[in-house]
């Protein structure tokens, strides 16, 4: 009937769902992760494509904190823009359904999730993904997933008063004030929604006194997408913890068991039933979309015994139908690199966002021009805390060897909001795409954007008008396209040259050099982190060692193609290096 | 050879003479779900079974007037009321509308001209069994004029109208420039005006139809609740069409084609619920084949409806349940025991296939509908199967597939019965109706 009906009205889409109908067959597009290239992008926030999904929308681009309009028709609209830059992997916030609003701010980055298995609507749809995440295909770029596994949006409340109503109250008068009285019981604030944390499980009480752990109730709001979770084996109340908000992240307990900030309910993932829901939720997102990873959203307050078994089932997944190297890597936001570090032992997940280099290094070093030695600390230590095995059936490398590095995420203040300086920022992105690892840029760095923290770093990029000119644009397209000419700056062995604590006016302040290198290729990187100093790779006549032979002449192809120097005799060589100059260079033929 | 004019004379003034006249279409019914509630309609396309329509009244109030020999005018009043009956609800709130309000001048200027002005139901032939106007429907406010000749009629119209949506329409709160409280201002008032040309000829035993819209509504600035102000850019949309029309005694067949783009394939009723990158409906598209066939036998009648209807809404991205195919065929026979009492049946299929996946179960957006119906008892007091008025005793099965099954809530009691039921009494009457 379908066919007769399409012929008499011409129809020219009836068969283009058939398209977009069935699974994707999966596609291994990855050979090795450090030559990727991770764009990350917050999908409300890259390009509006559709507005008939702007509902509730803020049309002023002022107001961060509400959905803003972009979408899946947008990404897809403008993967030219991506190309041309020079990414090979994007990195989208989550895409299922959440819970639209709480305490008026609006979930447009998707960590509330609501329906595990649902896209977002001001997104699209399910075909509008795959339409997306096979354009990307077309074109060599991967998908990457960002997904939540701690924890739920805020879908119920604690009934601490047993009235069947979820209720703030605030309690006690004082001792000060209007109505403080001698003696008067402490002001207190008690929200059902956010409790703070009790280590028995939140629990229920009158003004009679305790009366046992508080039963939970789901909250029934469609108008906000406020409703029990999907699948409906997420509505068990023995699936969650419910021991209420964290207030001590001092208290590894609390961070792994208490409510994440905002009254997100936090996963037992201890449990089996609840282990297997999640591996069950997200094998559906391999299938239906052929993503090429997944990036794992509050890891840090997940216990790490629970990514031997998470990762482990979907990797066998992934090998099941045939989709090699599927990338896992969690975000544990902490400085601590040997609690980072532990996330990627035993096999638990392949990478993690190297939050240690940023703040030791980033912040530290190429924001605040400190001492470069503590590039090497970092460095040393990495051999300790990561994994030094590839992971069974992962990516094939060596946790240490892939970790993902960036200057800043929709976490964390912009670069630029603390440090405005361009060449600061130029400087920085010379490291990160030299650097070891796999870099992760974050959408708008190369618009410039400065944003602060939290809703203010989730600019809206279609406001550039995805100018394609300025001068951070084609300074990363350049760097890009050295990370992609030089096998050595993906996959090389790290040598570090030089180091220094000097941060003044010494010869050498700001100054780090390190080698990448092949069996066929080695790569020189020297740069300054210093505002104001010349400076070089050189203290007290004593010239920086290298791995190149003596007599070699070396020919800079970054940030120019003009400058050579010679190793002398001692295979050691002097780089002379302008305030936040980066200088990469390669032996002349 | 049939004299037009001669014939739209008889007709008007059988159907109105001088003075006052009265006229009226209605339904009214009642009917159950077999499980406790009421009998509703489970249709997947736009126009199903006229069987399962809600309760609906057209009170016309009619005077004319001779002002010469073949001179003559007309006032045409409709009064409609739809929806709620206060036996069903217990409230006293019937939704009512005025569906006409015109005066027409016939031969005054020139025997051949008709002049009209007012809110007019400005339509052409319907497909019964669907209560569907598969060509030409508009409701407006507005003017015509309609030329006749022996073998030809063209009839011109220009008329607007207007949602109370934001769409088309907002007021705002602003302080009162005498202090005080706050007055509502306009802040968007647009219209939406369309231009119509209908030509016909017609022959012995039939008639052909050309028919064309234009719409266009103006640019405005919508003022949304945190006050930003949004642009709506004007619009645009067209029909085109045609007609073929043959009759004899106790016959007939109605053949339409209609192909409509931007604000017209959304219906000129309506707000385009979806938009193109530019917020315009211009990408939209309607494309619709019909017929409508009734013949009477002896003892015997039957009639027969079907259209087929690709739509296109005007969104970005192919794949989107706004576009879509969709298919509806129906079957009423009718068996005339005697002069008054007979019993008829109806088959009736429909389905929608969409160029986008079913949010529930992710797979093609195809639903199916068949619905079997049997009349055991039908009372009709003028001949013939669209003799009027009517009283029937109805019972239908619908049978959905897993498709249609999705489009229910989750907790609709009819998601998992195997059959959905409706069984009901009604009535329909018309009689001068402006309906007919």
């Amino acid at each position: 009937m379908r066919l007769l009906v399409c012929a008499l009205l011409v129809c020219g889409g009836c068969y283009q769902v058939d398209a977009v109908a069935q699974n994707p067959a999966p596609q291994s597009l990855v050979d090795d992760w450090r030559d990727e290239i991770i764009y990350q992008l917050v999908t409300d926030r890259f390009a509006d494509g559709d507005p008939n999904n702007d509902q509730s929308v803020d049309r002023s681009g002022l107001a961060l904190a509400r959905y803003q309009g972009g979408d899946f028709q947008g990404i897809l609209e403008h993967l030219d823009y991506l190309e041309a830059l020079g990414v090979t992997a994007i990195w989208i916030s989550p895409v299922t359904r959440t819970v639209e609003e709480d305490a008026g701010v609006a979930g447009y980055h998707g960590y509330w999730p609501q329906d595990f298995g649902r896209t977002n609507p001001h997104f699209g749809d399910l075909a509008g993904l795959r339409e997306l995440v096979g354009a990307c295909h077309q074109r060599r770029i991967k998908v990457i997933l960002d997904i939540v596994v701690n924890h739920i949006g805020q879908l119920f409340y604690y009934d601490i008063n047993l009235n069947g109503r979820p209720d703030e109250t605030v309690i006690g008068t004082g001792s000060a004030g209007p109505l403080g009285a001698p003696g008067g019981a402490p002001v207190g604030h008690v929200t059902e929604f956010d409790p703070d944390f009790d280590p028995r499980g939140v629990q229920a009480a009158t003004a009679l006194g305790p009366a046992g752990p508080a039963p939970i109730r789901w909250l029934y709001e469609p108008a906000i997408d406020r409703m029990p979770p999907q699948p409906a084996l997420f509505q068990n109340p023995d699936f969650y913890h419910r021991k209420g908000r964290i207030i001590d992240y001092s208290d590894r307990m609390q961070v792994l068991e208490g409510d994440f900030p905002g009254g997100l309910k936090d996963l037992a993932t201890e449990r089996r039933d609840v282990r297997d829901a999640l591996v069950q939720a997200y094998a559906y997102w391999m299938d239906a979309a052929d993503f090429d990873g997944f990036r794992i959203d509050t890891a840090k307050h997940v216990e790490p015994e629970f990514f031997e078994y998470f990762s482990q089932k979907l990797r066998e997944h992934a090998a099941a139908r045939g989709k090699r190297n599927f990338f896992l890597f969690g975000e544990v936001f902490d400085g601590d690199d040997a609690f980072v570090g532990s996330y990627s032992q035993n096999g638990r997940l392949d990478s993690l966002l190297y939050f240690p280099h940023k703040f030791r290094v980033i912040d530290a070093v190429f924001k605040a021009s400190g001492p470069t030695r503590e590039i090497q600390r970092l460095y040393q230590e990495r051999a300790l805390h990561y994994g030094a095995a590839a992971a069974p059936g992962g990516i094939g490398l060596a946790p240490r060897d892939a970790l993902v590095h960036f200057l800043d995420d929709h976490d964390v203040p912009r670069f630029r909001f603390d440090q405005p300086s361009a060449p600061a920022l130029e400087n920085a992105l010379a490291y990160l795409f030299t650097t070891d690892g796999i870099p992760c840029l974050y959408y708008g760095t190369e618009q410039e954007f400065a944003g602060g923290n939290d809703p203010a770093n989730r600019e809206r990029l279609w406001s550039t008008g995805f100018a394609s000119g300025g001068q951070t644009f084609r300074t990363i397209q350049t760097l890009i396209a050295l990370r992609k000419q030089h096998v050595a700056l993906r996959r090389g062995d790290l040598t570090i040259r030089w180091v220094t604590d000097h941060v003044g006016t010494e010869e050498d302040a700001g100054v780090y050099a390190f080698e990448r290198a092949t069996a066929e290729e080695r790569v020189l990187v020297a740069l300054s982190v210093s505002d104001t100093q010349r400076s070089h790779t050189s203290l007290a006549g004593a010239a920086m060692p290298t791995g190149f032979p003596p007599g070699a002449t070396l020919r800079t192809v970054y940030p120019d193609q003009n400058e050579t120097v010679t190793v002398d005799g001692a295979g050691r060589v002097v780089v002379e290096l302008p305030p936040r100059v980066t200088k990469v260079l390669v032996r002349a033929p | 050879m049939v004299a037009w004019r001669a014939v739209t004379t008889l007709l008007l003034a059988a159907l109105i003479g001088e003075g006052f006249d009265f006229g009226s279409y209605g339904r009214v019914g009642v009917a159950s779900d077999l499980d406790g509630g009421p009998g509703v309609a489970t249709n997947v396309v736009a126009h199903g079974s006229r069987l399962e329509e809600a309760p609906y009244l057209e009170l016309d109030l009619y005077y004319a007037r001779s002002v010469a020999p073949g001179a003559s005018w007309r006032m045409v009043s409709s009064i409609a009321f739809g929806q709620n009956l206060p036996h069903t609800t217990g409230l006293f709130d019937q939704n009512v509308a005025l569906r006409n309000l015109y005066l027409q001048t016939d031969g005054v200027l020139h025997p051949s001209l008709s002049l009209w002005v007012g809110s007019r139901m400005y339509r052409g032939d319907d497909i019964y069994l669907f209560d569907y106007w598969p060509l030409d429907n508009l409701n407006t406010v507005g003017a015509g004029a309609i030329w006749r000749s022996t073998r030809w009629e063209l009839a011109l119209h220009v008329g607007a109208n207007r949602l109370d949506d934001a769409y088309q329409f907002q007021t705002v709160e602003q302080p009162a420039p005498g202090g005080g409280a706050p007055i509502e201002v306009v802040n968007l008032d647009r219209q939406r005006l369309i231009e119509s040309a209908r030509a016909s000829w017609l022959g012995a035993g039939y008639k052909a139809v050309l028919y064309t819209e234009l719409h266009e509504i103006g640019q405005g600035i919508l003022t949304q609740p945190d006050r930003t102000q949004e642009r709506l850019p004007d619009d645009y949309g067209f029909v085109l069409g045609g007609q073929l029309g043959l009759w004899g005694p106790g016959r007939f067949l109605n053949l339409w084609l209609r192909w409509a783009g931007g604000l017209a394939a959304y219906g000129e009723l309506a707000v385009p619920f979806a938009v193109g990158a530019d917020k315009r409906a211009a990408d939209a598209r309607e494309l619709v084949g019909a017929l409508a066939l009734g013949h009477d036998w002896r003892r015997l009648g039957l009639l027969v409806g079907g259209y087929a209807r690709r739509f296109e809404a005007a969104q970005p991205g192919p794949f989107s349940l706004a576009r879509f195919v969709e298919l509806m065929v129906a079957a009423r026979p009718h068996l005339f025991l005697s002069q008054y009492f007979g019993v008829a049946g109806e088959l009736s299929v429909q389905r929608r296939d969409a160029d986008g996946l079913d949010p529930v179960t992710g797979r093609p957006a195809t639903s199916d509908v068949l619905k079997l119906t049997a009349m055991p008892a039908v009372v009709t007091l003028a001949p013939g199967v669209l003799g009027r008025p009517q009283l029937l005793v109805v019972y239908t099965a619908s049978l959905l597939d897993q498709g249609a099954r999705t489009q229910l809530a989750r907790t609709d009691a009819r998601l998992d019965a195997a059959v959905i039921h409706y069984l009901g009494v009604q009535a329909e009457w018309w009689f001068n109706s402006a309906y007919r």
